[in-house]
Parts: structure tokens; sequence; C-alpha cells
């Protein structure tokens, strides 16, 4: 059977490719992959894990880091420095044998792939620093303006070094087809997140949901791949072509598929 | 397995070769001096029809393409050795010459005659049989150590690129077959440029030059050594002595050979298009995600050519 018997392009892509074009993405966009605030963006040596990025990330002075809000103090005008580092990702496709899926995910359904990630957070906690001079004096009279004063952000405290903590984190989603201003492209979206050995449940619960609304709203949308860009940019000088998911029929149920380790896009060609 | 196919029906690739064919334009001009002539060519053409088949030996055959010239134009310019009639004395007395006729020469140029028979409209027909092969290249401008980044950067560009060629086609064109109409054409033009030339002699004069030279026609044929069919003759001339044979065949060899890629891929590969920096510090934009590729081969069966690749 050939590759292309129901679709004019049929592009495949392995697990294997899959996961070294994340450890690219890791390291040419480190920015993707870690969040800081700014005391930390400008001490990068306290992070929990260091980032391993390419040299050219250097030389045009891209940024390792995306700047995030230090970690308010409620009742305070202070806050705690704060990273979110995606140290390790992993994607595996269905039948899924690469890694073993937490008992809460159970087996891996079909048409979809599972994710493996190192997540680490860091808190600046300010311990051999002495909090009383951080402390106002009790005022004499209260303050009558106090309706009229303008929010102010809050203070990051000063910290040597941050506590880590790192969770395995593991995933489930699939790859779908949506289009965006008329062109279809190849969007990953996630089902469950999973987080192994957290408790209480209900911590577990919170720290999956952040993490869920992290990925979902953050990462994944980054991902996405224009789908004439995924398989060439076919004669591009030459001529023009106009590139569409094949519809989904009997010969081509799924589309994209993902099975046999492997994503696959079955495209029609329209040559202008 | 590789870490990355793709595959394109032949379908696919027919609508793609046509389209590249359709965008196929060629134009030539060149001139020679044969001694007694000079002789110049104007053409241009551009492809239709043929026939593209992928086979099951890893070969790819384009057949029967047709080579439409738009413009076919031969000026040929001839030098006809210079008659003298007249000045004979008519009125003779013993003191001389009372009356003589005028004395009239005539092709004293060089070329006398320039005339351009338009053999345009015809159609030849080429035939293409090779091998898609990917080529790695590297921009021999590209400085050496310098980052794909900054090769992609570079005014003109200085990335690598993975390179789809037609390599090494083996090209059949049939021979330029002028029509063979094309010696009356000759003497019709050759004709109206004599009379052309004599139009000031006044008719006797005409009569003695006709009479002189015999048909124009076969006074130009002797200069320009026509053999009898001259349909074979400038066939020749365009085909052998001008080589404009060896230049179309050289020329399509080029596009769908060795200098013109059918298409080419950018390596590393920009999988993600250089964005908008997060942060209020640094630069505007992040860099393009590029994504290396190694052992990009082709090839096709009968149904389909096949890409796979490896990602570095």
């Amino acid at each position: 059977m050939a590759f292309t018997d129901n679709c004019d392009i049929f592009a495949s892509f392995h697990e294997d490719a899959f996961n070294a074009v994340v450890k690219h993405v890791r390291q040419q966009r480190p920015s993707l992959f870690n969040y800081a605030s700014l005391g930390i963006i400008a001490n990068p040596g306290l992070l929990c894990r260091q980032i391993d990025a390419h040299p050219v990330v250097a030389q045009r002075n891209n940024p390792l880091m995306t700047r995030i809000d230090p970690l308010p103090i409620p009742g305070t005008d202070f806050a705690m420095e704060l990273s979110v580092q995606v140290v390790d990702a992993k994607i595996d496709f269905h039948p899924g044998k690469m890694f073993t899926l937490p008992p809460e995910l159970g087996k891996l359904p079909s048409q979809r792939f599972a994710i493996a990630l190192g997540i680490c957070l860091g808190l600046g906690c300010p311990r051999d620093f002495p909090l009383d001079r951080l402390i106002e004096p009790p005022q004499d009279k209260p303050d009558r303006n106090d309706k009229d004063r303008q929010p102010v952000p809050p203070k990051p405290l000063p910290v040597r070094s941050l506590i880590c903590f790192c969770l395995d984190v593991f995933a489930i989603g699939g790859v779908r087809i949506r289009y965006y201003n008329g062109k279809p492209y190849l969007e990953p979206f996630l089902d469950r997140i999973e987080i192994v050995d957290i408790r209480p449940d209900e911590l577990e619960a919170i720290l999956e949901c952040y993490l869920e609304l992290m990925l979902k709203l953050g990462l994944i949308p980054k991902l996405r791949i224009l789908l004439e860009r995924a398989p060439l940019e076919i004669i591009k000088n030459v001529v023009s072509v106009v590139v569409k998911p094949t519809p989904i029929s009997a010969a081509v149920p799924n589309n994209p598929a993902i099975e046999d380790d492997q994503l696959k896009a079955f495209i029609n060609l329209e040559v202008i | 397995m590789a870490n990355l196919t793709i595959a394109v029906s032949e379908g696919s690739f027919v609508r793609l070769f046509n389209a590249i064919r359709d965008n196929f334009t060629f134009a030539a001009a060149d001139s020679a001096d044969f001694g007694p002539f000079t002789a110049s060519y104007d053409v241009a053409f551009h492809l239709e029809n043929g026939s593209v088949d992928l086979r099951s030996d890893n070969t790819v055959k384009v057949d029967e393409l047709d080579i439409k010239w738009d413009k076919l134009d031969l000026s040929l310019g001839i030098d006809i050795p210079s008659i003298c009639i007249g000045g004979w004395c008519i009125i003779p007395t013993p003191f001389g010459c009372a009356l003589r006729l005028p004395r009239i020469c005539i092709f004293d140029d060089d070329p006398d005659i320039s005339l351009t028979l338009p053999l345009g409209g015809i159609t030849s027909e080429v035939s293409l049989t090779g091998r898609l092969v990917m080529r790695h290249f590297v921009n021999p401008a590209r400085p050496p150590g310098m980052n794909a980044w900054d090769a992609q950067d570079a005014v003109p560009s200085l990335a690598s690129e993975w390179r789809l060629f037609f390599d090494d086609p083996i090209v059949d064109i049939d021979p330029i077959d002028v029509a063979d109409t094309v010696g009356d054409q000759l003497e019709a033009a050759v004709n109206a440029a004599v009379d052309n030339l004599l139009f000031f002699l006044p008719g006797w004069a005409r009569d003695i030059i006709n009479g002189i030279l015999g048909p124009v026609i076969d006074l130009v044929r002797a200069i320009l050594d026509i053999p009898d069919d001259i349909q074979e003759w400038i066939s020749d001339l365009l085909n052998v002595s001008f080589g404009l044979l060896d230049i179309i065949a050289q020329f399509i060899i080029d596009y769908f050979g060795d200098k013109t890629s059918l298409t080419a891929i950018e390596d590393p590969y920009p999988l993600l298009p250089a964005t908008a920096n997060p942060n209020n510090f640094g630069p505007a934009m992040l860099i393009p995600v590029k994504i290396p590729i190694r052992k990009l081969n082709v090839f096709n069966t009968d149904v389909e050519m096949v890409l796979e690749a490896d990602i570095g």
C-alpha cells in the first residue's frame, strides 16, 4: 500500500523526531520552558535547574526565561521570588512504550499521545533575612487617605537561594487540525494531567489545575504548526499551492492520526 | 525507520510539474558571419503538453514535452556581387561618343539584401529521463563558522538548503524542423528585397539586370551555398551552425537539473518562526527555532515520490 493512496501528500513524524525537536526548542527558545520573577532573571544561578541553552540565545541576547510576577504575600506589600521550569519533556505516541503512565491515567487510548514532564518550582524564602527591618512601626494616627492610595506592585523579598521541588507530571493529549485566519494548523491539545505522589489530594488537584492552565493557555498555543509548513514549502518560489487536510472518510478515519509511534497527517494539494 | 516521511502522489507530482512547465520561458538571440552572408536568430519559446511518469526503477520520465516556438526569426544578410550596366555608347562619332547610356551600378553595399524569415509557430518535442536526488547545498559565500541564524539574516540569504534535483537528465530534443514552405518564403523575401533595391531603375534596366542575374533566388542560393533542399539548409543553420539545439538542451537541463532545484528546504529548518519577546527587556523578537535535518533521501516508486529524513 502506498502512503498516498488516499491523499495527495502524506507526512509522518516519529516520536523520536518529536523528542529531538522538543530538545531543540528547549535549547533555542528556553523562555518557553522557564518562567521566573525579575530577581531570578537577574540572577539565573538561583534557578532550581540550570538552563542548557544554545549559544545563539546568548549571542542574540534572547531571554532564558519569561518574566512572571513574584508570588504576592497577602496582607503585605511584599512578594516572594518565584520560578517555574519545565526541565524535561518527552512524548510517546500511541501505542505508548517509552514510559509507564501512572495508574490514574490508565492505558493510553488510541489516537492519543502521552507526555512526561519534569517540572520544578522554586520559591525565594528569605529565611536568613532580618524580616524585622521590613515591618513598619505602628502609626500614631490612622491613615485618613487610605481609600485614595494607589495600589503599588509588591516588593520582592531578597533571597540568596530558592526552595525547590520538582514534580513528575504526566499528561494525555492529542493533535487536531484547527483553522485560524482561514489556514489549517496542527494544534496539540490536552485531555488529562496527573502529578505523581502529591498529598493531600486537594493540593494535587490545585497543582494539576494550575499546570494544566499553564500548558493549555501558555505553552500549547505556541506549538501550533501551520500545516503547509509541516510537510514542505513546496516549490515555494515557482508555483503557489494551497494545502488542505484530507477530509475524514472510511479510508482516512483520523486526520491527523496518532498511531504506530507516529503522528501522521494526510493532506490534499491544490496548485494555483 | 526514518524520523520523518513525506510522500507526494504521482498525481500531485504531475500537477506540480505542470505548474513548473507553465512557468518556463526561453529567449535567445545571436548572430554569426559565414563569409558571403551573415545570419542571426532571435528566438523564444514556451513549453506545453507532455506527460510525466514516476517509474518503478526510481526514475522519472517526462515525455513528448512540446517546445512551442513563439518566435523563431532567422535573419540573413546577403552580399551580392556588384553589377554595373549601361555606359554604352549609342551615338558614336569619329570624334568620340556623342551619347552614352547612363551607367548604373547596383549591389554595392554589404550586405545588399537583409531579410528576416519569421519561422515561428512551429512545435518541437523534448523528452527527459532522470532520477530525483536531494543534495545539501552550502552557500560558498558563507563565511566559515557563521551560524544558521546569521546565515538566514544575511541579504541575500546564506542559509544552507536541501535541494531536490532532477539529476543528470537524458535530454532528447527533436531538431528544429522548419516548415516545408520555407523555400517559398525565402524566394518571396529575396524577390521583394531585390525589387526594393531596383525600384528606382527604369524598366529596361531592370530587365537587363534580371537577364544578367537570371532568377534572383538562384543567385542567392549560390551565394548561400544552399543545396536543393532549402528547408534542410535552414534547419542545419539553426541546429548545427548556431548550435541552437545544444543551447536549448543545456537550458532545459539547467532548468530541470543541476542549476535549478525543483524545491528547496532550508537546513536547519525554521520550525517556529521568529516571535515577539514576551519580556519588556531584551530584543523585540526571539530567534526562530531551527531543526537540523539529516540523511535526507528521496526516491520514487511508480505511484509516489517519497522523501525520508532524520532530525539531527
